[in-house]
């Protein structure tokens, strides 16, 4: 069989999917070519075949729909209870876990040693020495002022 | 939307779930058929209507309007297959299907389409379409849906309807050619 440059308008021609104007060079063309007069009356016959015979539905499944249906709207107060919970409650409180964790974590880091050691000074993070921090942290006495001026560290 | 259809499902949203039978009595007999025309097998179709309105009950406060409730039970019907079709194949449990033979009939090869052969052969070839080409195909030629509530079905646009069911069609002729030895 040849593929004829027509074939894919024949197609449409057959289920009417075609402008006007295409329509009458189609029709033309079908009595010359033998290829797209069958393609064209394999698909007029095909619309005329039921593609899928379908039997016809169990009067009872109607009731066993209504039947589930029931069954569901039955569901107890502690079922639909259960549910809420799993759907907003669990959410809740991972969420509000996860905030006590990070705001855990977040205050040990600014209590930690290596916080406290760090300094800002005019836009520049400085770390201290231990020594340095217990200077700037500790009342100024007439002991400290000695022991920073003839201290051995 | 008809009125009357909105008010029966505001007033199941709004707790009148009575009123759901109604609609499974007025569209269980298009579900069931969309559903048999992908199985082919009627107990399992039925299974999977009771199923697709279990889901659209359960679903239905969700439903937007937007569309019909028949174009969103048809919907909800068809992913209720693909799902189907999805846990089936993942157990491999694929039955193959085997093309009848052809009868012979050489002075007029459009004389087969007139056999059991044929409606056995488009049955299969229908069945082992690709899945995009036969939802268009079978909502089209078998119920007779226009363009436009077809693209309600699958969310797209009257231009993808047009060109998978002139594939569809394509892949029908093509596959009798071959079938038919033209």
């Amino acid at each position: 069989m040849k593929n004829c440059k027509h074939s894919k308008d024949i197609l449409k021609l057959a289920y009417n999917d075609c402008g006007e104007d295409r329509k009458q060079l189609l029709t033309e063309h079908l009595t010359d070519c033998k290829d797209c007069a069958m393609i064209y009356n394999f698909h007029k016959n095909l619309q005329n075949i039921n593609t899928v015979e379908i039997p016809k539905v169990s009067e009872s499944l109607k009731f066993r729909i209504f039947d589930e249906i029931n069954k569901i709207k039955e569901q107890t107060f502690i079922d639909i209870a259960y549910s809420y919970f799993h759907k907003k409650f669990m959410p809740a409180a991972c969420a509000v876990l996860i905030f006590f964790i990070v705001g855990a974590l977040v205050n040990a880091y600014q209590f930690s040693d290596k916080h406290q050691n760090i300094l800002p000074i005019a836009g520049e993070s400085i770390e201290l020495t231990d020594y340095q921090r217990e200077i700037i942290t500790n009342e100024i006495t007439d002991d400290l002022i000695m022991h920073i001026a003839f201290g051995d560290r | 939307m008809v009125e009357t259809e909105r008010v029966v499902i505001e007033e199941i949203i709004n707790g009148d779930t009575r009123k759901f039978n109604d609609l499974v009595s007025e569209h269980i007999d298009i579900v069931f058929s969309v559903i048999y025309s992908y199985l082919k097998h009627k107990e399992t179709s039925e299974d999977l209507t009771q199923e697709t309105f279990i889901k659209a009950y359960k679903s239905i406060s969700n439903f937007k309007f937007k569309s019909s409730f028949k174009t969103w039970i048809v919907r909800i019907a068809i992913n209720t297959v693909k799902d189907y079709f999805r846990k089936k194949a993942a157990s491999k449990n694929i039955t193959l299907v085997e093309f009848p033979d052809i009868p012979d009939t050489r002075d007029n090869p459009l004389k087969i389409m007139e056999n059991t052969e044929f409606k056995k052969f488009l049955d299969d070839t229908v069945f082992n379409m690709p899945d995009k080409l036969k939802t268009v195909y079978l909502l089209r030629e078998q119920e007779k849906y226009t363009y436009e509530d077809i693209g309600a079905v699958i969310k797209k646009p009257i231009g993808t309807v047009e060109s998978r069911l002139f594939n569809a069609r394509k892949y029908i002729q093509q596959k009798f050619i071959e079938w038919a030895g033209l």
